[in-house]
């Protein structure tokens, strides 16, 4: 069973996203934030354009985020795939925008990605199980 | 030039702490975690690591290896 062991007194839970590149020949494995209350996955923009997703170009779509900090608009496009604690979703829809550096992380796992999957959060141990759904 | 030695994550936490790191030859787990690699990087900064990564091409990861404060929250 795919399985992340975390330490529990941290205040974020960070797990690795490999997301594969545009041309399916390369990928990058980056941190990122486990976010049950964001609805959809987010990654930095340069990264999503060193992967060949052009997140600058005109004709993307452009998804209204409500944030903390706000209300923002970012560009939304479709990596080939995405991998996380095991998992693998296809062509999951994915928002080009930054985080403070400060938050030690390139993005945000969210419920587009999570939501193909029974998520089970061990809060006290700092487990994650992320299992098919039967 | 010679190969950059394979760390294993925990080694490289120890060797590179709280700094923003691009690896290459990684391994992962069976949870996509990062289970050992070849720093290329490493830098306080992020977007330096950013930048160094439009340098190369293939299978890479960027990897921190620090945390947040103790008296820091985070709501995004």
């Amino acid at each position: 069973m795919p399985r992340v062991v975390y330490d529990p007194s941290v205040s974020s839970i960070v797990v690795d996203l490999l997301l594969e590149a545009a041309d399916g020949k390369s990928s990058l494995l980056i941190p990122v934030v486990l976010d049950t209350g964001a609805s959809l996955t987010i990654v930095a923009t340069d990264l999503m354009a060193q992967l060949g997703y052009d997140p600058a170009n005109p004709s993307l779509g452009r998804q209204r985020i409500v944030m903390g900090s706000g209300v923002e608009y970012a560009p939304r496009t479709t990596v080939r795939s995405a991998t996380a604690i095991g998992q693998k979703v296809a062509n999951l829809e994915v928002l080009c925008h930054d985080l403070p550096p400060e938050s030690g992380v390139d993005g945000l796992l969210g419920l587009n990605f999570l939501k193909h999957f029974k998520l089970t959060i061990r809060f006290r141990k700092g487990i994650i199980d992320l299992t098919k759904e039967r | 030039m010679a190969k950059r030695t394979l760390l294993s994550r925990q080694k490289i936490k120890a060797k590179y702490p709280n700094q923003w790191l691009l690896i290459e030859d990684y391994e992962l787990d069976a949870s996509t975690s990062l289970r050992k690699g070849r720093v290329l990087a490493h830098s306080k900064d992020r977007e330096e690591i950013h930048r160094t990564l439009k340098k190369h091409t293939g299978n890479l990861c960027i990897h921190f290896t620090g945390s947040l404060p103790p008296d820091t929250g985070v709501i995004f």
